[in-house]
């Protein structure tokens, strides 16, 4: 019965045997994704496994050697205007002169109000995203002085500015303490009644209680619309042991030599 | 300070420094924190390739240095943002490049070369009245661009990807703000020349960074900044009868240094 409505909604993300990568490397291969409105998909693998490739080739900063890929039905280039998107907090400047809100006002520049000032409807909306993720208190503090949780939060806030249909997320919880990742955690899943959420994560720990599906992926993707992670799924992808998470404490999934800075 | 200013050269090199600090002050901010340092620094040693045209051929050497660092600008752009992998060692490239082919050219050219160390060391107080007017025409150019793109440009420094996302044209973006970059190399180097055109750009922004809340106060701040080096650089290189650049730029770089110290004295406390 679950399956038979999940088919009748609409599909936001498709990719259709996607290989991508940098000249004749492979980097992702032969990818199948389908992602449909108000999935909470949760992508997750190793490092050099293909994650940030695979973000690319979704929001149209790199074209797939093979496959299409669709975003509401647009190719990447022209559907991206309905994604959030959100980096990692540790590949951000924190000394950038800047406060929390204009930050967020980001969300809101796009190319047709180029070469205006933002209007007062943009302030209200990026005060009503600041509002969402509550830190409208932070709304005038410079970027570098609010607490990496904070960041990460701003963030959302910033791609929520611009009313997407899908958010995606590249690592929300790298380096964030156990309970603010429960906080963005929580947001998320209260944002994910309206918004399609896809995100790519080292954290397995918290995955399992939030998201609706997961995927792994190591070149390639193991994907499965059921958020029943397997120990040969996870085995499967990182072609190495794994503990899969013991009584729903989030742990780090990859030894901590593996954690090397991604490109 | 009063007395330097009854020579009319003391006074052309005065508002020529405080002319240029405002180019400098608001291009600076950019480049410090989009972190194009290097990329100026090879567009402003490519242009020496341009300087080398000019004598070549026998027209005015800002000239060449002008249209010399505006292709090498467009060119290092398109490279920066296509190719990710060896960007820095091709910048790098044409730096060395663009200056080689400047020393050849003016091997070639033969006859006087006298003006020739004005162009690497800078002559501010040989500044003519004409570039004082080429210089507010640069300044009034710049911040024409930058009102007019201003969030467009602040995204593009804090976040290349997800303007990308937004749909911005960033090529034309990237473009633009190397190519007002490579305008504002050429005219410092009439003041300090190629050689330190980096140092007297960057260091304003670079104190200013560590204080400023806005890129918007960060540039004031910078062209303040700017002003005040090059006013205090030029007064002490006339009274000590001292090459004009060089004394500016120490004056900048000891207040860079001081700033930073007095930065991690506050942050201790």
């Amino acid at each position: 019965m679950k399956q038979e409505s999940s088919k009748l909604q609409q599909e936001v993300i498709s990719l259709k045997n996607v290989w991508a990568g940098y000249g004749n490397n492979n980097v992702i291969e032969d990818v199948n994704l389908s992602v449909k409105k108000t999935d909470f998909v949760a992508i997750i693998g190793p490092n050099g496994g293909g994650k940030t490739t695979l973000l690319k080739v979704i929001l149209g900063l790199i074209s797939p050697q093979r496959g299409e890929v669709k975003i509401m039905g647009f190719p990447p280039k022209d559907g991206r205007k309905f994604i959030g998107w959100v980096p990692q907090e540790t590949v951000m400047d924190r000394n950038f002169p800047i406060n929390v809100l204009e930050v967020v006002l980001m969300g809101r520049i796009q190319r047709e109000n180029m070469m205006r000032s933002y209007t007062k409807e943009d302030r209200e909306k990026a005060l009503q995203a600041l509002d969402m993720v509550k830190l409208s208190n932070v709304a005038n503090k410079p970027i570098g002085e609010i607490s990496l949780g904070q960041r990460q939060r701003v963030y959302i806030a910033r791609a929520l500015a611009k009313e997407p249909q899908i958010l995606i997320l590249d690592e929300p919880l790298a380096s964030v303490d156990p309970s603010t990742s429960t906080v963005i955690y929580e947001l998320l899943k209260e944002l994910n009644k309206t918004i399609t959420i896809l995100m790519v994560t080292h954290d397995i720990g918290a995955i399992s209680s939030y998201v609706k599906s997961v995927g792994c992926l190591n070149k390639k993707l193991y994907y499965y619309e059921d958020k029943v992670l397997t120990q040969e799924m996870i085995d499967a992808s990182y072609h190495c042991p794994v503990d899969l998470i013991a009584h729903g404490i989030p742990h780090r999934v990859l030894p901590k030599r593996d954690r090397e800075v991604k490109s | 300070m009063l007395e330097a200013l009854q020579f009319d050269f003391m006074r052309n090199a005065a508002l020529a420094g405080l002319l240029i600090s405002i180019a400098c002050g608001v291009i600076g901010t950019f480049v410090v924190t989009k972190r194009i340092v290097f990329l100026s620094g090879s567009i402003a040693h490519a242009a020496y390739g341009g300087i080398g045209l000019g004598y070549f051929f026998g027209f005015n050497p800002v000239l060449g240095a002008t249209l010399f660092s505006l292709g090498a600008a467009i060119g290092m752009s398109a490279i920066q943002r296509r190719s990710k992998e060896r960007a820095d060692t091709l910048i790098g490239a044409l730096w060395a490049i663009g200056m080689a082919i400047g020393i050849i050219l003016i091997d070639l050219s033969g006859g006087y070369k006298a003006n020739l160390m004005s162009y690497l060391f800078g002559s501010i107080l040989t500044v003519p009245r004409s570039d004082l007017w080429l210089l507010l025409a640069l300044d009034g150019t710049i911040i024409f661009f930058v009102w007019l793109f201003y969030k467009e440009l602040v995204a593009l420094s804090f976040d290349e990807t997800f303007s990308i996302v937004q749909n911005l044209p960033i090529g034309m973006l990237h473009t633009l703000l190397v190519s007002m970059t490579a305008l504002t190399v050429v005219m410092m180097m009439r003041i300090v020349g190629l050689i330190m055109v980096i140092a007297l750009l960057t260091m304003p922004a670079a104190i200013s960074s560590q204080f400023a809340r806005s890129l918007k106060k960060m540039m004031i701040m910078a062209s303040f900044l700017g002003a005040v080096f090059t006013l205090i650089g030029l007064w002490l290189s006339y009274r000590l009868n001292l090459t004009s650049g060089a004394s500016i730029i120490l004056v900048a770089g000891f207040s860079y240094l001081l700033s930073i110290a007095a930065k991690a004295t506050i942050g201790k406390s």
